[in-house]
C-alpha cells in the first residue's frame, strides 16, 4: 500500500475522532467521578461499543486471525469460551455498580482497600496492575508501529507509527476523561464492525461460498475444523490460555472499572448484552478471516501475517482494506488510551491519595492529568526499548492479573477474607507467574496462570482464615450489597 | 441470590465445562463445521441467551 494511502486514511481518521472527542465534553469536571468514570452517567449503547474497543485490542483481528491461521478452530472455542466468561458481568457487574455507588469508589482496587479495611491492598493492587499493563500498552504501541511500517513498506517508520499512537492516545483522554475515550472507542469498533464483516462477506464469496470455504478447509487442511487438530492446540495448551480469560472481566481494572460507570441498571444491561453481541460477531469475523488466509495462502511464515496478507490482496477491495488497517491502528489506540485513564486513576486514587492523606478531590484530578502523560510516554519508552522483559510482561499481563480474582470474589462472598490474606495472594503469586513466564517454566506442562491461580486461591484461603477479619467493614458491605441486589432483582 | 437464577448461572457454568470437553472428546474427530465450530458457536449463543434472560429482571 503507499504511504499516501495510509497517511490519506490516518488523517481522515484523526479529524473525525478528534471532532468526536471535543463533541463528548460535558462541563468542566471537578472530581475524580466526573473525569474518570464520565460521572456515573454513561449510557448504555456507547458503553457497550467503549467496553468492546477496550476489550478487543488492535491483535484480535490479527493474533486471532492468526491463531486459527496456526492452529484451527481452536482459536474460535478460546475466544467464545473467554466470551462466555463474561457472565461473571451478570453476577458482579450489579454488585460492582451498587457499591461504587454507594461508597464512591472510582477503582476497582479502592474497593479492595475499603472492604478489606487496609489501604496497602489498594496501593498493592494499583501497583501490580500498573506493572503488568504498562508494558502491554506499550506492546500495543509497538504493534501500532510495526502495522504502518508494514503496510508501507517501510515507508512510514516504527518510531512514526508508535509516536501517532502515543499521541493520539493523549488526546483522547485528556480531552474530558472517560467521556471522550469512550466517544471515540464507540466511533472506532462501529466503523470496525462494519467493515470487519464485510470483508467477510467479499472474501467468502470470492472463495465460492459458505459452502466450499468449509468443504475447502476439511479437505485442504484436516484437522483445522477439530481439536486439537494439528496439535497446536493441545488440550493443556488450550486451558493455560483459556483460564486467564475466563476472569478477565474482572481482574482487568480497565474493564472492571467500567461497571462503576453506567448511569442505572438498564444501562449496565445494555452494556453487557450489546459487547456480547459485538463480541461474538467479532470473534467469527476474526476466525473466518483465519481461515481465508490458511485456503488461499497456505504456505505464510508466521500467522500474524494472514490478516495483513488478506487485506492487502485482491480479494478484498483496496478501500476496504485501508478502512480495515486504521481500524486496527484505532482499535490499538482504544485500547491504550482506556488503560493508560484506568492506571491513571489508581495511582492517582490509590497511591497518591494514600501519600497525601489531606489532598482534595481537585488536587487528586490534578495529579490525575498529570500521570496521564507520564504513563503514556512510559509505555512509548519502553516501545523504543523493544526490551525482551517487556514482552514477558505484556504476555503475562492476563495471567498476572488473574491473581487478583480470589480477593475480587471474596469482596463480595466471603466475609472471612482479610486483607493479609489479600496481600499475600496478589504478591506471592503475582511474583511467581512473572518467574514463570521470565524463565520460560511450566510446571507439570501446565500454563503460569493456572499455577498462579492456584497460588493465590491457596494463600488468600490459608492466610484469611489464620488472620482476623474485618468484621464491621465487611458486615456493613455486605449488607448493603445484599439488600440493594434485592431490590435491584438481581442474582 | 434467588433460586431459579441461580440454576441459569450453573447452566452457564455447566456450559463452559463442556466447551473443554465435548470438543476433546466427542467431537474431536469430526473434522467438518458441524463439529466443534458448531458445538462453540451454539454453546456461545445459549450463554448470551441466558444473560439476556436473568438480567431481564434487573430494576433501576
Amino acid at each position: 500500500m503507499s504511504s499516501t494511502w495510509v497517511w490519506t486514511g490516518v488523517a481522515i481518521y484523526v479529524v473525525f475522532a478528534t471532532v468526536t472527542a471535543y463533541l463528548s465534553r460535558s462541563g468542566k469536571s471537578l472530581n475524580m467521578a466526573h473525569y474518570f468514570l464520565g460521572n456515573r452517567q454513561m449510557g448504555g449503547f456507547v458503553s457497550a461499543m467503549s467496553y468492546s474497543a477496550t476489550t478487543y485490542s488492535a491483535f484480535m483481528l490479527i493474533g486471532l486471525a492468526g491463531l486459527t491461521y496456526a492452529g484451527g478452530v481452536g482459536a474460535l472455542g478460546f475466544e467464545l469460551i473467554y466470551l462466555c466468561g463474561v457472565t461473571l458481568v451478570l453476577i458482579f457487574g450489579p454488585r460492582f455498580w451498587l457499591v461504587g455507588q454507594r461508597f464512591g469508589y472510582v477503582t476497582p482496587s479502592e474497593m479492595l482497600g475499603h472492604r478489606y479495611d487496609n489501604r496497602s491492598v489498594a496501593v498493592v493492587a494499583a501497583i501490580t496492575s500498573c506493572v503488568f499493563l504498562i508494558p502491554y500498552s506499550a506492546v500495543q504501541l509497538a504493534g501500532v508501529g510495526y502495522l504502518m511500517s508494514g503496510m508501507t513498506d517501510g515507508a512510514v517508520t516504527f518510531t512514526s507509527g508508535t509516536i501517532l499512537a502515543t499521541i493520539l492516545a493523549i488526546v483522547f483522554s485528556l480531552v474530558a476523561g472517560l467521556r471522550s475515550v469512550a466517544w471515540t472507542d464507540s466511533l472506532q469498533a462501529i466503523v470496525m464492525i462494519i467493515s470487519a464483516t464485510l470483508v467477510v462477506i467479499f472474501v467468502i464469496n470470492e472463495l465460492g461460498g459458505l459452502g466450499s470455504f468449509f468443504g475447502s478447509l476439511s479437505e485442504d487442511h484436516p484437522g483445522a475444523l477439530s481439536v486439537p487438530g494439528n496439535g497446536f492446540f493441545s488440550f493443556s495448551t488450550f486451558l493455560g490460555l483459556t483460564l486467564p480469560w475466563v476472569f478477565f472481566s474482572i481482574s482487568n481494572p480497565q474493564v472492571s472499572q467500567r461497571l462503576y460507570t453506567p448511569g442505572s441498571m438498564r444501562d449496565l444491561r445494555r452494556m453487557l448484552l450489546g459487547f456480547m453481541v459485538f463480541g461474538f460477531i467479532y470473534t467469527l469475523v476474526s476466525v473466518t478471516w483465519g481461515f481465508a488466509a490458511l485456503l488461499r495462502f497456505p504456505g505464510l511464515e508466521t500467522g500474524d501475517l494472514a490478516t495483513p496478507t488478506l487485506l492487502a490482496s485482491d480479494l478484498v477491495p483496496t478501500v476496504l482494506g485501508i478502512i480495515v488497517m486504521i481500524g486496527i491502528i484505532a482499535a490499538a489506540v482504544s485500547t491504550i488510551d482506556s488503560i493508560m485513564l484506568t492506571l491513571s486513576s489508581m495511582l492517582t486514587r490509590d497511591v497518591y491519595a494514600v501519600a497525601k492523606k489531606d489532598s482534595t478531590e481537585g488536587q487528586q484530578l490534578l495529579v490525575g492529568k498529570f500521570v496521564l502523560p507520564v504513563i503514556a510516554i512510559a509505555a512509548y519508552l519502553f516501545a523504543q526499548l523493544e526490551l525482551d522483559l517487556i514482552a514477558v510482561l505484556s504476555v503475562s499481563a492476563s495471567a498476572g492479573l488473574l491473581v487478583m480474582v480470589p480477593s475480587i470474589i471474596g469482596t463480595f462472598f466471603w466475609r472471612r477474607g482479610t486483607a493479609a490474606g489479600a496481600l499475600a495472594s496478589i504478591i506471592v503469586a503475582g511474583t511467581l507467574v512473572f518467574f514463570l513466564e521470565l524463565t520460560g517454566t511450566r510446571f507439570l506442562g501446565q500454563g503460569s496462570g493456572v499455577w498462579g491461580l492456584l497460588v493465590s486461591v491457596v494463600l488468600f484461603v490459608g492466610i484469611s482464615l489464620a488472620t482476623p477479619a474485618p468484621t464491621e467493614r465487611a458486615t456493613e458491605f455486605l449488607e448493603h450489597t445484599r439488600e440493594k441486589l434485592r431490590e435491584r432483582q438481581a442474582v | 441470590m434467588n433460586g431459579s437464577k441461580v440454576w441459569w448461572l450453573v447452566a452457564v457454568a455447566v456450559l463452559i465445562l463442556l466447551s473443554y470437553l465435548v470438543p476433546y472428546t466427542l467431537l474431536s474427530g469430526v473434522d467438518a463445521w458441524y463439529g466443534s465450530f458448531l458445538f462453540w458457536t451454539l454453546v456461545t449463543a445459549i450463554v448470551i441467551g441466558i444473560n439476556a434472560v436473568v438480567s431481564s429482571a434487573w430494576r433501576d
